[in-house]
């Protein structure tokens, strides 16, 4: 097999066989979004990601932002292909639009959000057809701070910290370090959104497809509330 | 009864000799027998009114399951009379049609759109031998950019027409002849949430019918959104509609 197969595996090279369903399944992403950092602070959690998205060594888009904000409890964001997170968001913000027209109080919830998220990648992997993201779901469920991963592969947990792609060499320690020395009851959200900022800092001097544009979300008591900024 | 079947009742996919659907028809009396529900276009929205039976004093109204208010996309509300469970069904139908349009499309559907698409399935079942019409008369309306508020109703026959005011189920006429003397273009939401529940309180035939709970719901220009009515404007608007009823039993002693 030449290493092109890499790159266009076919169904039968994965099956051995033919298969009516699908004739090519994704291999590869193809236009994608950087690391996403995301922690606990007493009140709520806060993620941030940047807002490039690049098609392979290339800068494509500058202004892509790459969260879903589900409702004032919920958010998602994730790296990783942008057409499959494309996808999920439209599935997601319908989902939750149906939920509402019922008009029975009954709302998503970041508990809920990545149960159902990590059902539906762990499908598309077993499925050898990834939809080639890795999330970070956070927010508030019953009133405490929620942050979950959820995997391309399907994996899921759920931690005080979080990050996707360099940022889990590069910020899982520093954040790990910051909240085992305070502890997460006493971190204030402008402690958090500082530590989160300089994980953003260091990816973006350290990796190569992240940008010095971000976005930071907080969702706290408060509600959810977003901010883009500049790093120097 | 004014008509006998007479056998051509049997099917829908008969007519009678005198060019009669009967199965359509029958549906039809489903609906005149249930509460009384109306909707009215004001200059900035609509606003619907649902005279709610209570079947049992037993029910629990904070629960809320059971209303003949629905929201069929965030921006379109339906209000229904009839068989409770057929509307339910028709809800469910109107609800998928206009998400799998917003994903096809991309823009939440139009309500024309809708109404027509809902008109057809319904008349679609007055076709055939095997299934029966809808029960159901319902009664969409939204608030869009460029057109404003409009209201559309769906009869059990398939039929769909756009109002300025309509009403539906037991005390339609009365109800028709109220709408019939308001200035509907001038009002706004405000005002018409009042005349919509005086309208109600005043068809609601005390002897004959079970007590009631009022329902409303609006869909204004403001939002865009189809919302149940705030807690204060409901209590507002059904406090005017009782006074309405009392000075009305008042002035007829």
């Amino acid at each position: 097999r030449s290493s092109q197969a890499d790159y266009h595996r076919t169904a039968s090279d994965v099956h051995g066989g033919t298969t009516n369903m699908i004739d090519e399944m994704s291999a590869r992403p193809i236009a994608t979004g950087s690391s996403v950092v995301g922690m606990h602070f007493k009140n709520g959690v806060v993620m941030a990601s940047d807002c490039r998205i690049s098609y392979g060594s290339l800068s494509r888009y500058r202004d892509f932002t790459r969260f879903i904000k589900v409702n004032s409890d919920t958010v998602c964001v994730c790296n990783g292909d942008s057409a499959d997170f494309q996808l999920l968001e439209r599935t997601i913000l319908e989902q939750v639009r149906s939920d509402e027209i019922e008009n029975d109080g009954i709302q998503y919830s970041p508990i809920k959000l990545h149960n159902w998220l990590t059902c539906v990648l762990y499908n598309r992997r077993t499925r050898i057809d990834p939809l080639w993201n890795n999330f970070l779901v956070g927010g508030l469920q019953d009133g405490k701070p929620y942050l979950g991963m959820s995997t391309m592969l399907g994996q899921s947990w759920t931690a005080p910290y979080g990050a996707t792609g360099f940022g889990k060499h590069m910020s899982i320690g520093k954040m790990r370090d910051f909240i085992e020395k305070h502890g997460v009851e006493n971190i204030t959200e402008e402690m958090a959104v500082k530590i989160i900022t300089e994980c953003m800092q260091q990816l973006y001097y350290r990796s190569t497809d992240a940008a010095n544009e971000i976005e930071i979300y907080v969702v706290s008591g408060d509600g959810c509330k977003s901010e883009k900024t500049t790093l120097p | 009864m004014s008509s006998i079947g007479q056998g051509y009742d049997l099917s829908a996919s008969q007519f009678s000799p005198d060019g009669k659907v009967f199965q359509v028809e029958y549906a039809q009396k489903a609906v005149e027998n249930s509460g009384t529900i109306l909707a009215l276009r004001g200059s900035d929205g609509v606003v619907f009114a649902v005279e709610k039976f209570v079947q049992s004093k037993l029910h629990r109204q904070e629960a809320n399951s059971v209303t003949r208010l629905f929201s069929i996309d965030e921006h379109i509300g339906a209000a229904v009379a009839g068989i409770l469970t057929d509307s339910l069904a028709l809800v469910e139908y109107a609800r998928d049609d206009a998400a799998e349009y917003r994903e096809d499309h991309g823009i939440p559907v139009p309500l024309r759109v809708l109404a027509n698409r809902v008109a057809d399935y319904a008349h679609a079942h007055t076709l055939y031998s095997a299934i029966r019409p809808f029960g159901v008369n319902m009664i969409l309306a939204s608030v869009e950019a460029g057109i404003g508020p409009q209201i559309f109703m769906i009869e059990p026959s398939g039929v769909v027409y756009g109002y300025r005011g309509v009403a539906a189920g037991k005390a339609k006429q009365t109800a028709h002849t109220e709408i019939e003397k308001l200035k509907l273009g001038d009002m706004t939401c405000d005002d018409l949430i009042k005349e919509a529940s005086r309208i109600i309180y005043v068809c609601h035939d005390e002897t004959k019918d079970k007590p009631f709970e009022l329902e409303m719901s609006w869909v204004r220009a403001e939002e865009q959104k189809h919302l149940r009515l705030p807690d204060n404007k409901l209590k507002e608007a059904d406090a005017h509609g009782k006074q309405a009823l009392e000075e009305q039993d008042s002035d007829s002693d």
